[in-house]
């Protein structure tokens, strides 16, 4: 099922003009605060009305202010999950599963059920109060009572922005898992280009109210000219890989589809597919294979596309196999080292700079 | 209930409320211009000047009490202090009027004080000069002391919420305790204050028992004589928009002083987080002694004197003729509390989901009527409703010989929708104050999870507020209880309440037995003042 969105609105502060599409897997929508990526969502779950515009969700118009449609949310079938899960404080964990589960097109069976608290693993917390939960089980228990509804759509607005580090990697594991099990399509909106990084197979990038690039998400955070929109410090790509070899060291050694590199932290079986992601200011260029370097990863790439930026930063983009793995380094090293398109260099990379939150499924 | 089905009787019911003021302002314009005169020129001054003094007593006498009660226990320790802060609200359990009957029993000539000082002194009854407590200045004592309270909760959330920085800096810049007092913490309290004295002045006009029961010629007890006495409704409608008049400019200022009250200093350090100091002695002992001259007077006085009273009247609650005015009262105001607080909701709910001006229109609307006096209303209800009876009277029996009488001025339906317009806001207030601790995203849930606006509010909003809806119940039920000339005015012949038994006891001199009913109206009065109580306690507990 495809969403397919075309709004306009005009809000005190900012137009908002958008058009894009998401498919199945996940779409993130990204951008900074104010970009409009929750007015997006609000007008997908049908909690905003924007001025102009026309949303369908498969062949059913939600909205079209041209021919005055416009289904009540409580008629979409479109799941939301938002930042702070918002459990009803009156109910306990299974009241709030139940909520909406007794309004879905077929009654959830025990089956189902389970099976949705299994995946979250929120089993054990059925009698318990939302009070007493962490801000990590919430959230999995609003997913779940999302899920229960069987939305066609799951629209997810900062799911993960209220939690701190350890929680947030405590819930995308299963985040991952949900977007694997190939149910309905998932919006999912975040400023957390980390959080895009490792779930998203699609990104629509947005800046001032306006769709800035849209794509699949390796393509697009690869993208030098991406930087600025992305941030210097938050720029970089995702490399998909396959576990070759776990070392007794606690290293594991990866295939790219470029090379070969070794990264700790991951604790996926041999022959599992991974997502990892590489930030550009950790990566050093080379002309020459350097000797008696202790960083533990170097690879034989191709110079594909600079990009200077407004400061003595530039953005260099390297083809590794079918990966596209960028860079940034200054604008002098690149003259230094007279970089071209087409040339061939050594990127460089050390194991350690690989966070665990960097490295998913 | 479809969700435009709700909104339309949102606005069924706002239309409710306000109808009666709007029929009593045009019963009033459509009077002929000769009674507009006599009013002008004979009634009208007199009822101004006392009605002035009167508030102008009431104001001055509540903001003092109020103000100083207020600050004495929340800045100062001292003995007693935590049980003071919860006792000087108890005399919101009162109607003026009861305690208006307790005093005069106390200080008539024939009461216990004027007894004991001719017993004391050897004098005969003409021998002496004592003040006379049936008097405009009686009446502006009793109001004051039910209705100081107001002014103590406000000033005291206000000096609770005060920045104590600033209170602070002024000290470090050599102000004395009582300059700073002067110079910061009470220009900063103002909105507060003068909100909480328009309150009670607003109550002050809306008085009828105590100033009939004293025979203080007011606006409330011109608009009910020149209703019953002298038989002219155009005169009491007329009367009654003068009130209205007053009442609405003091609503509007209210309403004003509260957004003031809402942007006056806020953050920093509260005065209760930090040290408060003590009063040692004789200091602490005279603020403990301060503080209880309202509290003995408001209400410990009146509730011994009452229950003396009642005890030799040799009545008791427990005779059927009591029994029969509760049941009557408390079922009169178990209906209105249902149904006005089922008004509240559906306005409450428009308000939430269609925010906007219309809903904001909407809202103070359907409130006006706590600022018209019960007076008011009731005649503005009589005044088309009374003509409407003798048309379907007159029509039934010229065209079926039957009799059919006063089919809706008779019943106790004109009631209910004269407290529901009176008592509006109370309930609004009450839903609006638990429904702002529901965030919006609730709604955005819940919608989402498939649930329409009738399950929206009956699965999520009711039972996360369950406590709002209760004291908004629980208010406009002891209001309908206490209420007096709305209910005077349009009781039923056959149907009396407790309130009206004991105006009607009390204004045959039976004063005795005015006790018991009156003492069963504190006490119902007492129950929300004990929730309130309880909230203060558990304030002062925290800080």
């Amino acid at each position: 099922m495809t969403l397919n969105v075309a709004l306009r609105h005009r809000f005190s502060a900012f137009a908002l003009d958008v058009a894009f599409e998401a498919g199945p897997g996940v779409t993130a929508l990204f951008g900074p605060s104010g970009a409009g990526k929750t007015s997006i969502a609000n007008a997908v779950a049908g909690l905003f009305q924007p001025d102009e515009g026309r949303i369908m969700l498969g062949d059913t118009v939600l909205f079209d202010r041209a021919a005055g449609v416009n289904v009540p949310t409580a008629r979409r079938r479109i799941g939301v999950v938002f930042q702070d899960g918002r459990l009803f404080p009156h109910l306990d964990v299974a009241g709030n599963l139940a909520f909406g589960a007794r309004y879905a097109p077929q009654e959830a069976g025990g089956a189902e059920v389970g099976a949705i608290c299994d995946l979250l693993g929120i089993g054990h917390l059925m009698t318990r109060r939302p009070g007493a939960l962490s801000g990590g089980e919430k959230q999995r228990v609003a997913l779940a009572r999302a899920l229960l509804m069987q939305p066609q759509l799951l629209v997810m607005d900062e799911p993960l922005a209220a939690l701190d580090g350890p929680r947030k990697d405590e819930i995308l594991p299963y985040l991952e898992r949900l977007r694997d099990a190939g149910g309905a399509p998932i919006i999912y909106v975040s400023h957390s280009v980390a959080e895009i990084a490792r779930l998203a197979d699609r990104i629509v990038v947005l800046d001032q109210g306006r769709v800035v690039r849209s794509g699949p998400v390796g393509d697009v955070l690869s993208d030098p000219s991406m930087m600025p929109f992305v941030g210097v410090r938050e720029a970089g790509s995702v490399l998909a890989a396959v576990v070759l070899e776990r070392h007794a060291d606690g290293l594991t050694r990866l295939s790219l589809s470029g090379g070969e590199m070794v990264v700790p932290g991951v604790d996926a079986e041999v022959g599992k597919s991974m997502r990892i992601r590489v930030l550009a200011q950790d990566v050093i260029v080379a002309l020459q294979e350097p000797k008696g370097l202790s960083s533990r990863n170097i690879l034989r790439a191709v110079v594909e596309e600079l990009h200077p930026g407004s400061g003595p930063g530039m953005a260099v983009s390297l083809r590794l196999g079918a990966d596209r793995l960028l860079v940034r380094i200054t604008r002098r090293a690149a003259q230094e080292l007279s970089l071209a398109p087409g040339l061939e260099v050594y990127a460089i990379l050390k194991a350690t700079a690989i966070a665990r939150g960097d490295i998913g499924t | 209930m479809t969700e435009t089905l709700m909104h339309k009787l949102a606005w069924v019911v706002a239309a409710l409320c306000v109808a009666p003021i709007i029929a009593a302002a045009l019963a009033a314009l459509g009077g002929d211009l000769t009674t507009w005169r006599d009013v002008l020129s004979s009634v009208l001054p007199r009822y101004t000047i006392t009605t002035l003094i009167l508030v102008c007593i009431v104001a001055f006498g509540t903001a003092v009490i109020g103000t100083g009660s207020a600050w004495l226990v929340t800045v100062y320790k001292f003995p007693g202090v935590r049980w003071l802060e919860v006792a000087l609200a108890l005399p919101l359990a009162f109607p003026a009027y009861v305690m208006a009957y307790a005093y005069t029993d106390l200080l008539d000539h024939p009461g216990a004080v004027q007894s004991l000082l001719r017993d004391l002194t050897g004098w005969g009854p003409r021998d002496y000069w004592f003040p006379e407590i049936r008097s405009l200045g009686g009446a502006a004592m009793m109001l004051t002391f039910v209705l100081y309270p107001y002014v103590y909760l406000l000033a005291r959330a206000s000096f609770r919420q005060q920045s104590s920085n600033a209170f602070l800096v002024a000290r470090t810049l050599g102000r004395a305790p009582m300059r700073a007092f002067w110079r910061v913490a009470l220009p900063m309290a103002r909105p507060a204050i003068m909100g909480g004295v328009l309150l009670a002045v607003m109550e002050t006009i809306a008085d009828y028992g105590t100033v009939a029961f004293f025979n203080v010629q007011t606006f409330s007890t011109g608009i009910y004589q020149a209703w019953f006495s002298v038989g002219d409704r155009a005169a009491a409608a007329q009367l009654a928009l003068c009130l209205l008049f007053f009442a609405l400019l003091l609503a509007g200022l209210e309403r004003a002083q509260r957004g003031k009250a809402q942007r006056a200093g806020r953050g920093g350090a509260r005065f209760e987080v930090l040290a408060k100091p003590e009063l040692k002695g004789w200091k602490g002992w005279g603020a403990f002694a301060l503080c209880m001259v309202p509290v003995m007077f408001g209400f410990v006085i009146p509730v011994v004197m009452l229950s003396v009273m009642a005890a030799g009247s040799g009545h008791s609650i427990n005779e059927s003729v009591y029994l029969g005015l509760m049941l009557n009262s408390v079922t009169l105001a178990s209906i209105a509390a249902v149904l006005t607080v089922l008004g509240a909701i559906l306005i409450g709910f428009r308000a939430r989901t269609l925010p906007g001006r219309t809903s904001r229109g909407l809202v103070v609307c359907a409130g006006l009527g706590y600022a018209v006096p019960g007076g008011v209303i009731a005649v503005g209800l009589m005044v088309p409703l009374a003509g409407l009876d003798n048309a379907i009277d007159a029509f039934m029996e010229a065209r079926f010989g039957i009799d059919t009488g006063l089919l809706i001025t008779g019943s106790i339906w004109l009631m209910v929708l004269a407290y529901m317009a009176r008592f509006m806001a109370a309930a609004l207030n009450a839903y609006d104050s638990g429904m702002a601790t529901v965030p919006a995203h609730y709604d955005a849930i819940a919608r989402s999870l498939g649930q329409g606006a009738g399950r929206l509010l009956w699965r999520v909003h009711l039972p996360v507020a369950r406590t709002s809806v209760l004291t908004a119940l629980l208010i406009v039920f002891v209001d309908v209880m206490k209420e007096l000339p709305a209910t005077l005015i349009l009781h039923p012949f056959n149907f009396q309440t407790l309130a009206v038994r004991a105006h009607r006891l009390a204004s045959d001199e039976r004063l005795a037995e005015a006790a018991v009913p009156s003492l069963t109206l504190v006490a119902f009065g007492l129950i929300p003042v004990l929730i309130l109580c309880r909230a203060l306690g558990r304030e002062s507990a925290r800080g």
